[in-house]
């Protein structure tokens, strides 16, 4: 005889399953290998705040509360160069231009400048790739 | 001048991040300019040259269908420093420049079968269009492709699309770091 449908309240998972797109990418182990070191080592972890990156790559997503970041108060000129430069990979590389340099020059070493321009490039591959398999800039399913 | 430094590569010290650096210089894609920029960071040298050989080099998927669609994302989103390298073994696999000048007009050109027509069409929409891959565009890789290989072919376009936006910001140019062998350039840019 089936056991009854147990009436207990159903805790919250106590270890975090892992994200859909994690999932996908564990198919192919190896490249899944190299995909999570460069998470460790570049996407949250190295020489920029893993804040300022989370910013860009809200801004690849097309975070509406930063869209306007050049006519909001809520950045620091450091943010802002960083910001402009993503702008500038993601639709208009012709942006990147003297005084552009010149700003991200002003505000970061180039170690700083190699692995903030390499998470952008990175993260909006990504987010193009995932998004072509009806993942969101989350790495979560996409709502139909 | 390149707007970041190329790291001076005869101070690298560490073989394996010497090793990229050599491998770039011997075969090309990537030649080593970009690659020496990327060596101020050895995790960045690391993912970089570790992601690109696994799922460019290696890989469920046909190389030279990677490499065509490398190619259409340089000419796509005009990466000169890109579009201008060749893999050596694509080119012993049969990509010959003649498939290179026609990428841009991939759907109406007879030079390509369906299985690249499938792959060059998913490259585009990733690039332009990632939202819009509908169920024709998966209806069509799934008749040529497994899911792993699509996997792959859209991680690895996604990786050489991100590179080929961030590269162009960069100013750099063919011929700057170790230059000792026109491996892995095109003919057009190549010595006489």
């Amino acid at each position: 005889m089936r056991a009854s449908r147990p009436t207990w309240p159903v805790p919250e998972p106590r270890i975090e399953p892992p994200a859909a797109a994690d999932a996908l990418r564990t198919r192919l182990p190896e490249l899944y290998r190299a995909y999570d070191e460069t998470r460790a080592t570049v996407l949250e972890g190295g020489v920029v705040e893993r804040e300022l990156k989370e910013l860009c790559a809200r801004y690849l997503a097309e975070d509406e509360e930063l869209m306007d970041f050049e006519g909001s108060d809520r950045f620091d000129e450091r943010q802002r160069a960083a910001l402009r430069w993503t702008h500038a990979i993601a639709w208009s590389t012709e942006d990147a231009d003297d005084e552009l340099w010149a700003e991200l020059h002003a505000h970061f070493e180039e170690p700083e400048l190699v692995e903030l321009g390499y998470f952008v490039a990175f993260t909006l591959g990504q987010q193009h790739w995932l998004a072509t398999l009806g993942f969101g800039a989350d790495g979560r399913p996409r709502e139909r | 001048m390149p707007r970041i430094s190329y790291y001076p590569v005869e101070k690298l010290e560490d073989a394996e991040m010497r090793g990229y650096l050599e491998y770039a210089a011997r075969f090309g894609t990537p030649r080593p300019e970009s690659q020496a920029v990327r060596a101020h960071v050895p995790a960045v040298l690391r993912s970089f040259s570790r992601n690109w050989q696994l799922s460019f080099r290696e890989g469920v998927m046909d190389h030279a269908i990677k490499e065509l669609c490398r190619l259409y994302v340089s000419k796509s989103v005009e990466c000169d420093y890109c579009g201008q390298q060749r893999s050596v073994s694509a080119r012993k696999q049969g990509v010959g420049e003649a498939d290179v000048d026609e990428l841009l007009e991939f759907e109406s050109s007879d030079r390509y079968d369906e299985r690249q027509k499938a792959a060059l069409a998913y490259a585009s929409a990733l690039v332009w269009a990632p939202h819009e891959a509908d169920d024709a565009l998966w209806e069509r890789l799934r008749a040529h492709f497994t899911d792993d290989q699509i996997l792959e072919l859209g991680y690895f376009v996604g990786l050489t699309f991100g590179q080929q936006r961030w590269l162009p910001t960069l100013d750099i140019g063919h011929r700057q770091v170790l230059d000792r062998s026109d491996a892995g350039l095109a003919p057009d840019v190549a010595r006489a």
